[in-house]
């Protein structure tokens, strides 16, 4: 796709519309990609806070895309957004897209809990599975959930008494017997 | 410690497991129509781009505030919300190791 964008920039006799459109193609690849590296690693990290972690996720990842946007289209001299409106550009397009994500995350969760029905998938392994992830202090709602199992005492040996090994005896006798 | 490609068969209750085959086809079938849906619209970020800016500090002002520069969005940023949301279910579904082979085959297209 870069390629085509750099192909318009360079066919001869173009009638320059598109000037630029490399550096734009540029810099907005590199906010697509970085706001879904961070929105995925977020994800991935934002495993306490549940039912926020799309709109969290998506709040760090537009953040960090946006950033690295605004930072490329500043100090790239190709291209030709005034001050003002790149400013505007990033706050306005990232605010959009997080407005967006917070919006269709009510029906993406519902989406998400029919497709973990169908396709056998536990939403949350991750907590579950980790042994480190156990809180040094426990609140007050959650120890209520803890059942204290006794763990047995090991167990004490001690040898045969003579009236045990006599009644032993006995009935090894009777048994030969019968 | 890495992360399953595809995570173990969940047993719910009152329900039937399903065998290997089946649920791996399944799986397989919806992982491609969440990946499609997130690569066009991923794409279309760098493809329409610029193409025409939307004025958005309406929305700002209906809060009663006053942006301080003019909000603007690009058209290409319109689907954008779209491939966001598609790989966070990736991800939710999956696990971080699909969403993240995910990233790099848009980052390929």
């Amino acid at each position: 796709m870069l390629g085509l964008l750099w192909a318009t920039d360079h066919v001869v006799a173009y009638d320059n519309t598109t000037t630029n459109a490399f550096w734009l193609g540029v810099a907005l690849v590199a906010c697509g990609l970085v706001t879904c590296v961070v929105a995925v690693e977020a994800f991935g990290l934002l495993r306490r806070i549940r039912g926020l972690r799309h709109a969290a996720s998506a709040l760090v990842g537009v953040a960090a895309g946006w950033g690295v946007f605004a930072a490329i289209a500043a100090n790239v001299p190709a291209i030709e957004l005034p001050e003002g409106e790149l400013l505007g550009v990033a706050l306005g397009a990232g605010g959009y897209t997080w407005l967006a994500v917070v919006i269709g995350a009510i029906p993406l969760a519902l989406l998400v809990r029919t497709l973990s029905i169908y396709l056998r998938v536990a939403l949350r392994p991750e907590v579950d599975a980790d042994p480190d992830d156990e809180p040094a202090f426990v609140s007050g709602k959650r120890r209520a959930l803890i059942v204290e199992t006794p763990v047995p005492g090991p167990v004490r040996k001690r040898p045969f008494t003579t009236e045990e090994i006599a009644f032993f005896d006995a009935g090894d006798e009777l048994a030969s017997k019968s | 410690m890495s992360e399953p490609w595809s995570p173990p068969q969940c047993e719910l209750p009152g329900r039937a497991s399903i065998p290997d085959l089946v649920l791996s086809s399944r799986r397989e079938r919806v992982f491609l129509l969440l990946a499609a849906v997130f690569v066009v619209a991923a794409a279309t970020l760098p493809l329409l781009g610029f193409g025409r800016l939307f004025g958005a500090s309406w929305i700002v002002r209906e809060l009663g505030r006053e942006p301080p520069v003019a909000l603007l969005v690009p058209l290409g940023v319109v689907a954008f919300p779209i491939a966001l949301l598609f790989l966070g279910s990736v991800g939710a579904l999956y696990g971080r190791a699909r969403a993240r082979a995910l990233v790099i085959a848009a980052l390929v297209v």
